[in-house]
C-alpha cells in the first residue's frame, strides 16, 4: 500500500482490503516445513485435524516452481471449497505463501460462464438435432425418390403392357369384324366368329380390369362418344347369352331411349361395368335369371343387373366394393377386383354404383352415371354424319406391327380410300413429305421416330391433311400429347373401326 | 516436498467431463449435474505401482478451447498432461489437440495421454474410430466414461506409468 496515504486512509483501506481479501501468510523453510502462519486460517480450512493435509496440498501447488521463483496462481479452488488467488514469495531461507480470498469473484464468474457453456452445450446439441434432422430428411426424401422411381417404372410397365395387349386385341377384333361383314351369313362361321370375339372381349376385360387396379383407379382415360342404350344391349346380349345358356339361367338386356337423343359417355368402361357385373352375376347364380336393363333417361344412363343368387347378407354389403373383398362361404374363383373396379369406373364416369340383396333371395345392381353430352369431342359427333369418301382420297397408314397396318389398310379401302402403308415412323414421314395423302394414320408407339414427332415435324412443314393417330398407352396425357402433337383426332387401342372411320372422316378440331 | 510427485493437467474444451473424471478418479464419486470450473482445482491421489507409489497431483483445470495467459500459468511445473475431449463432439478433439501443441510451447515435451470421454453415448459418437486408430499411432489414448468409471484408472494409471 502506498505510503502516500494519509494514515487515517491507509488504516481504513488496509481494514477494507483485509476484510474482503481475508489474508493468510504461511511460511515455511527450505525444506517444505511449515514454520509459521498468519491469519484466519480456519476460513481456509488449514486449522484442526485436516489442517496438516490440506498445508501439505498447497505444498504440492508448486510442485516444479524454482525455489526462487515468483509465483502466483489466481483462482484455486481449495478442498474446502473456497477459492483463492495464491502467491508464493520466496526470501531465501524458504518461502511464504499468501492465499487471499476469491471466492466471491469466482462465484459470479462461475454463474456467467455457466451460463454461457450451457448455452453453448444447447446451442451444439440443437445443432447436432438439427443435423440428424436434415440426415433423416434426405433418408425420406432418398426413399421418396426411390418410391417415386419405382412408380414410374411400374407406370412405364404398365403403359408397355398395355400396349402389347391392345395391339393384337385391335387386331383380332378388326379381323372379326371384318369375318362377320363377309362371312357371317354362315351358320356355324359365324357362330365360330362370335366365340372368338366373346373370348377376345373377356380377354380385354381381364386386361382392363388389371389395368385399372394397378393404375390406382385411374385406367384409360375417358373415351367420349354417343351411346345408344340398344346398340350397348345388343352387344351384351351377343356377349353374355351363351354364357347363361350354358349354365341353364334365363337372361335379358333391354335398352331404353329417352326422346333427348343419345347421351355420350365411355362405351368400353360402360362395357367394363356390365361386363364385370355380369359375370359376377353368371359366376354366383346357379339357377334362376339374370337381367340386365340398360336405360337412358335423358339425364342418367341408368345400368341395371338383377340376379337370383344367393344374396349378400348386410354386413357384407358395406365391403363388397373393396378390393379382394370376396363373399364368405363361397369358392368363385376371381380376385375379388370386379365389383371394386365397377365401383371406381362408375366414379371416374361421375356417377356410383348401388346394391340391394337379399340373402336366398338374390341382389340387384345399379349404376348410375350422368350424360357428358358438353364434353363430347367435336369430332365424335361429326361421326354421326355419314362418312362418304370421296374417290382418290388418299390415305397412309403407319404402324409397326404388320397384321394392324393390314387391318387399318383393308378397313380404309374398303370405305374408299386409297391407302399407302409404311412400317415406322420415318417412312410416313418420308412418304408424306414426298407426296402428302389427305389422311394420316399413325401409331404412337413404334420403334425409332415416335408418332408425335413424325406428326409434329409433318405440322412443321406445313401439312395440313388430317391425322388420326393411334395408341395403347393408358399413361397420363397421351391424349393432349398427340394433339399437341398436330393429330386432329386420338383413338385408344383396341380401336373401334366405325370410329376410325368416322374420325378419319372429320373435320380438322380447332 | 515428495520426490515422488508428479504435477498433471486436465486440459481439454469446457464441458467433456474433466472434473467427472477427477472425481470419479479421485473419490469414486460422479454427478450428473454439470458446474463449470473456474481457474483451476486441485486433487491428487497416491498411485502403487511396482517400483513405488507415485503421487500425482491433478490440476483440474477450467476448460477451454485455448489457452490464455491465465491458463497457461497453471501449467508451471507439470510433469504430464492429460487431454481430454467428448466424443459426442467431434470439434471438442481438435481442441484437446490444440490444447496439447499450446502446452508442448510451454512445458516442452510433456508426457501425455488422449481421453476420449462419454464412453457410455457411444450412440452418439461423432470421433469417429479410424481417427482414434489414427491418434493410437502419435499417443495413448483411451475411451473413457466418469459416468460408469469404464477406461478412468487405466488412462491415470498409463500416465503415471510414463512419468515414473
Amino acid at each position: 500500500m502506498s505510503e502516500g496515504y494519509p494514515p487515517l486512509i491507509r488504516m481504513y483501506l488496509r481494514a477494507c482490503l483485509i476484510e474482503a481479501a481475508r489474508p493468510v501468510v504461511l511460511r515455511f523453510d527450505r525444506a517444505g516445513s511449515l514454520v509459521d502462519t498468519n491469519g484466519e486460517l480456519a476460513w481456509y480450512g488449514l486449522d484442526g485435524a485436516d489442517g496438516a493435509e490440506a498445508t501439505g496440498q498447497l505444498r504440492d501447488l508448486f510442485l516444479g516452481v524454482g525455489d526462487n521463483d515468483v509465483q502466483v496462481f489466481p483462482q484455486v479452488e481449495l478442498p474446502n471449497g473456497r477459492s483463492v488467488h495464491l502467491h508464493r514469495v520466496p526470501d531465501g531461507s524458504g518461502y511464504w505463501v499468501i492465499l487471499l480470498d476469491a471466492s466471491t469473484e469466482v462465484a459470479r464468474q462461475r454463474a456467467v460462464q455457466q451460463l454461457g457453456n450451457e448455452a453453448e452445450l444447447s446451442g451444439q446439441e440443437k445443432s447436432r438435432a438439427l443435423r440428424r434432422l436434415k440426415k433423416v430428411q434426405g433418408e425420406l426424401e432418398q426413399q421418396r425418390s426411390a418410391l417415386e422411381q419405382s412408380n414410374a417404372l411400374k407406370t412405364g410397365l404398365m403403359a408397355t403392357l398395355s400396349h402389347d395387349f391392345r395391339t393384337p386385341l385391335t387386331a383380332v377384333l378388326g379381323y372379326v369384324h371384318l369375318l362377320e361383314r363377309r362371312v357371317g351369313a354362315e351358320p356355324g362361321a359365324a357362330k365360330a366368329l362370335r366365340a372368338i370375339k366373346r373370348a377376345a372381349v373377356q380377354l380385354g376385360a381381364l386386361a382392363e380390369n388389371l389395368l385399372v387396379y394397378a393404375s390406382d383407379g385411374e385406367g384409360a382415360p375417358i373415351e367420349l362418344r354417343p351411346i345408344d342404350p340398344r346398340a350397348l344391349a345388343e352387344e351384351v346380349r351377343e356377349l353374355y347369352e351363351p354364357l347363361t345358356a350354358e349354365r341353364a339361367l334365363g337372361f335379358s338386356v333391354t335398352g331404353t331411349l329417352s326422346a333427348d337423343g343419345l347421351p355420350a359417355s365411355d362405351w368400353i368402361k360402360l362395357r367394363q361395368i356390365i361386363g364385370n357385373l355380369v359375370g359376377n352375376a353368371i359366376k354366383f347364380t346357379r339357377s334362376g335369371r339374370i337381367d340386365v336393363a340398360l336405360d337412358w333417361d335423358g339425364r342418367r344412363i341408368a345400368i341395371e343387373v338383377r340376379d337370383t343368387g344367393p344374396g349378400i347378407a348386410p354386413e357384407q354389403q358395406a365391403r363388397i366394393f373393396d378390393a379382394f373383398a370376396r363373399i364368405e362361404g363361397t369358392n368363385a374363383p376371381g380376385a375379388g377386383l370386379g365389383l371394386a373396379i365397377v365401383k371406381r369406373l362408375a366414379q371416374r364416369l361421375g356417377g356410383d354404383v348401388q346394391l340391394e340383396s337379399v340373402v336366398g333371395e338374390g341382389s340387384r345392381f345399379r349404376v348410375e352415371v350422368p350424360s357428358m353430352s358438353d364434353r363430347l369431342h367435336p369430332s365424335a359427333t361429326a361421326a354421326d354424319a355419314a362418312a362418304e369418301v370421296i374417290a382418290g382420297t388418299r390415305a397412309l397408314v403407319a404402324d409397326d406391327d404388320p397384321d394392324l397396318r393390314d387391318l387399318l389398310k383393308l378397313v380404309l379401302e374398303e370405305a374408299g380410300y386409297e391407302v399407302e402403308t409404311a412400317s415406322s415412323a420415318n417412312e410416313a414421314l418420308e412418304r408424306a413429305t414426298a407426296r402428302p395423302p389427305d389422311l394420316l394414320v399413325i401409331d404412337v408407339q413404334m420403334p425409332g421416330l415416335s408418332g408425335n414427332t413424325a406428326v409434329y415435324r409433318l405440322r412443321a412443314q406445313g401439312y395440313t391433311g388430317r391425322v388420326v393417330t393411334l395408341s395403347g398407352s393408358v399413361v397420363g396425357d397421351a391424349r393432349e400429347a398427340a394433339l399437341r402433337a398436330g393429330a386432329d383426332a386420338f383413338l385408344l387401342k383396341p380401336v373401334d373401326l366405325e370410329m376410325l372411320l368416322r374420325a378419319a372422316a372429320g373435320r380438322r378440331d380447332q | 516436498m515428495s520426490q515422488s510427485a508428479r504435477k498433471v493437467c486436465l486440459l481439454g474444451d469446457f464441458g467433456v467431463g474433466k472434473t467427472s473424471l477427477v472425481a470419479r478418479y479421485v473419490r469414486n464419486t460422479f454427478s450428473d449435474k454439470y458446474l463449470t470450473t473456474v481457474g483451476v482445482k486441485v486433487d491428487s491421489r497416491l498411485v502403487e505401482r511396482p517400483g513405488g507409489a507415485i503421487k500425482l497431483v491433478i490440476w483440474d483445470i477450467a476448460g477451454k478451447s485455448a489457452l490464455d495467459l491465465l491458463n497457461q500459468s497453471y501449467l508451471k511445473g507439470a510433469s504430464g498432461v492429460m487431454l481430454v475431449c467428448d466424443g459426442t463432439r467431434e470439434p471438442t478433439l481438435r481442441s484437446a489437440l490444440y490444447l496439447l501443441m499450446q502446452a508442448r510451447s510451454t512445458l516442452g515435451e510433456p508426457k501425455a495421454v488422449l481421453l476420449i470421454n462419454k464412453l457410455d453415448l457411444v450412440d452418439k459418437w461423432e470421433v469417429l474410430p479410424r481417427t482414434v486408430a489414427g491418434l493410437r499411432e502419435t499417443m495413448p489414448v483411451f475411451e473413457t466414461s466418469a459416468r460408469t468409471g469404464d477406461g478412468v484408472e487405466a488412462a491415470f494409471a498409463a500416465l503415471a506409468d510414463l512419468l515414473a
